[in-house]
């Protein structure tokens, strides 16, 4: 289906901006909250053209988050540049601060699932059976030897136990990879049941929880956690 | 000893001293509320501040913790709490300790 080319919007009111989201409910839109007054939003305003003309099948969405409070407030943003990825209304990704890398690997990573016919691991809704989902969540718990499932990410932390987190483990000098739970709502909740354990930060050493914020202090203070990453995995 | 006049105490932590007195009987049991410190914070804002019991930090010292690893203890601190949890009970800070682990002394006089 062609698509107009002026696929990238200017947002000015909140009516346009939930006009323009439900005018197609399959459809994969970016929107990028920005600032005038921001020096990395610019770099990331920049990219965000760049995709613009890459995936013109993309509706991309420029607010200004001061500008349109509402409409970030609706969103939960508290700093620029902040990306969301949406498929119709529903949340694919966030991405805050100008990661321009992660903005990429993102946006490619869900517009070729939407195109793969063949790929079971989900509709074009997104509906993703439970099964899949655990099947996910486990993956991210090993997709490296120790996985913080935190809020925000180690260069933006959207919460002072995420924070503390991520500074103990770079103190540490502890090589870790992270997973965003505020991007991701399902999850958020599947993970607090796998796991059997109802908050956020979560650190995950060779695919197992070792628990949260306070273990973690204690657990690097009586040196269990170093002993715990000098062990193999099976 | 409680250390709080239970006028000053909202329902939450009322809640949480009256299930973790029940399950773990400790030798002590300190709950101070942080809530103010968190006030201002995205999630807080975005359910209007929060009702003032949303984040607590807890000292429990307590013989039920004896043979538990840290996690054990904190699985059965959060089991306790499960209902508070899925309310507004946004975070709890927990330190966990047997009165051996305090104070070794106490453990060559207690019988």
């Amino acid at each position: 289906m062609a698509q107009a080319d002026n696929s990238v919007h200017e947002i000015t009111s909140t009516k346009q901006f939930q006009d323009l989201l439900s005018a197609d409910l399959n459809r994969v839109s970016l929107i990028n909250f920005w600032a005038p007054w921001a020096e990395p939003c610019k770099q990331m305003n920049n990219v965000v053209m760049g995709l613009a003309k890459k995936y013109p099948q993309v509706l991309v969405l420029q607010v200004q988050a001061e500008e349109q409070e509402d409409i970030s407030e609706s969103f939960d943003v508290v700093s620029v540049p902040t990306v969301l990825l949406l498929r119709g209304h529903t949340l694919l990704n966030r991405i805050v601060g100008a990661d321009a890398s992660e903005l990429t690997n993102a946006i490619s990573r869900h517009l070729s699932g939407a195109s793969s016919l063949s790929k079971p691991s989900s509709s074009p809704d997104g509906e993703e059976s439970d099964e899949q989902l655990v099947t996910r969540v486990k993956q991210i718990m090993n997709q490296s030897k120790v996985v913080l499932f935190m809020k925000g990410s180690p260069d933006a932390p959207r919460c002072g136990f995420s924070r503390q987190a991520v500074g103990l483990l770079s103190d540490q000098k502890v090589e870790f990879t992270h997973f965003d739970i505020l991007g991701d709502e399902k999850v958020r909740q599947r993970l607090k049941q796998l796991n059997d354990w109802p908050t956020y930060p979560q650190i995950i050493v060779n695919g197992e929880l070792v628990g949260g914020l306070d273990i973690l202090k204690e657990t690097v203070e009586t040196g269990e956690f170093q002993k715990m990453l000098e062990s193999t995995s099976a | 000893m409680s250390n709080q006049t239970l006028g000053s105490m909202g329902p939450v932590e009322t809640a949480i001293r009256e299930k973790l007195t029940t399950l773990l009987q400790p030798l002590q049991l300190t709950i101070t509320n942080e809530s103010h410190v968190h006030r201002h914070h995205a999630a807080m804002r975005a359910q209007g501040g929060g009702n003032g019991e949303t984040h607590f930090d807890v000292l429990i010292i307590s013989a039920a913790f004896k043979g538990k690893s840290t996690i054990q203890r904190h699985r059965m601190i959060y089991a306790a709490l499960s209902d508070e949890l899925a309310q507004g009970l946004h975070a709890i800070s927990l330190r966990t300790k047997t009165p051996e682990e305090v104070d070794p002394a106490s453990a060559a006089s207690s019988r």
